[in-house]
């Protein structure tokens, strides 16, 4: 409990997003950039680089380069994702960090998606969509051992941890402590083992 | 006890009172019963701590001669699990106990009449108010809207769910504004 918090914030997870890679088209040339995290190749114009979201952003908002946005953040694709989020049941297939990266990608470089606005709605109703979702499902999932939800990105992961983690927690206490039979039964034996070891140190 | 230490929520689960039952006359120790320089009588029923209890109790479990025998609170009694198993959302469960899974926990490993139907009550009634507390707390409908009564009712751990649940949609929707 040293830190304010326990979970990731949003913003914390957005930060990690932006180690991510992305592919950009430089305007201006640059050369090598040695980071932490990778060696850039030199940025060569028109030539097609890829380079972390937070490099991009930076160069973007200087007007040195063009975003090119991944594959699945287009229209078409995001319409195929809605209708599919709606039919099923299940959690359609979204890349980990979805939400995130669609986020900073409208918010710093709407200029270089195609129809930011429509892509932007539908990034909407698919969280939504998801969020009702997670909704509906939480009342059967939830025990006291785990929760199993597949294909939830990091971000909705983190939405839900904090009080989901508290809910599993209090079941863990309500029933682990009295346990079944085997649990009760388990425990008395290892009592029992104890006291014999204290008898020993006795004699 | 270990982590639980320095942890006021173990503190005050401890504080609250359960019924006990004096086995053997134990002397000097009236002033528990307002009996000042008088013996405890065996049979005097009263309601100690439970840290009291607990260690009174404790021989309890293995079977040998005991100072006094425990029984569920009220909290934890019949007609309330009765009633917590008709419809979890209509009970208050601050006025039974602040620390109510807490205490139903403690008095699980206390009382040996303490059976498993009990602990399946306490997790169905936890599981069903905590969803409709995150319910709550993500969509708020006011302070004076339906389910104020019921978020009253809230026991602590039910609280401490309550405000995680709320700070993260909170601290979302921060996040998807704060650009803009």
């Amino acid at each position: 409990m040293a830190l304010p918090h326990q979970h990731l914030t949003p913003q914390e997870v957005a930060f990690i997003c932006e180690s991510e890679l992305i592919t950009i088209v430089p305007r201006q040339r640059l050369g090598s950039l040695n980071l932490i995290s990778i060696d850039t190749r030199p940025l060569v114009p028109p030539q097609r680089a890829d380079v972390p979201l937070w490099l991009a952003v930076f160069l973007r908002k200087q007007k040195r380069c063009n975003v090119v946005p991944p594959d699945w953040l287009t229209v078409d694709n995001l319409e195929r994702l809605v209708k599919e989020e709606s039919d099923s049941p299940a959690f359609s297939k979204m890349p980990w960090r979805w939400m995130e990266v669609a986020e900073i990608l409208l918010d710093t470089c709407a200029e270089d998606l195609i129809s930011p606005s429509e892509i932007a709605l539908h990034i909407r109703s698919l969280r939504e969509l998801r969020q009702a979702k997670i909704r509906a499902s939480l009342p059967g999932e939830i025990n006291s051992s785990y929760i199993n939800m597949n294909n939830l990105g990091l971000m909705e992961v983190c939405e839900v941890r904090p009080w989901v983690g508290k809910v599993v927690d209090g079941l863990r206490k309500i029933e682990g402590e009295a346990g079944s039979a085997a649990v009760r039964k388990r425990r008395k034996e290892g009592d029992d083992d104890d006291e014999d070891e204290d008898m020993e140190e006795d004699y | 006890m270990g982590s639980k230490y320095y942890d006021i929520d173990a503190i005050l689960t401890d504080a609250q009172k359960i019924p006990c039952t004096f086995e053997v006359d134990v002397p000097g120790l009236g002033y528990l019963d307002g009996n000042d320089n008088a013996d405890m009588k065996a049979g005097t029923k009263l309601e100690l701590p439970i840290w009291l209890a607990e260690i009174l109790a404790v021989s309890e479990q293995l079977g040998t001669e005991t100072f006094i025998s425990t029984n569920l609170p009220h909290a934890l009694s019949a007609p309330v699990m009765n009633a917590l198993k008709a419809n979890p959302l209509s009970v208050n469960l601050r006025d039974l106990a602040t620390h109510y899974y807490a205490l139903g926990e403690r008095m699980v490993n206390l009382v040996e009449d303490a059976e498993d139907e009990l602990v399946d009550t306490l997790s169905k009634t936890f599981t069903q108010r905590t969803i409709e507390i995150a319910d709550h707390a993500v969509n708020p409908k006011g302070a004076l809207g339906e389910g104020s009564e019921f978020l009253m009712g809230l026991e602590e751990s039910e609280r401490q769910i309550f405000r995680a649940a709320h700070d993260t949609a909170k601290a979302m929707k921060g996040w998807r504004t704060e650009k803009k």
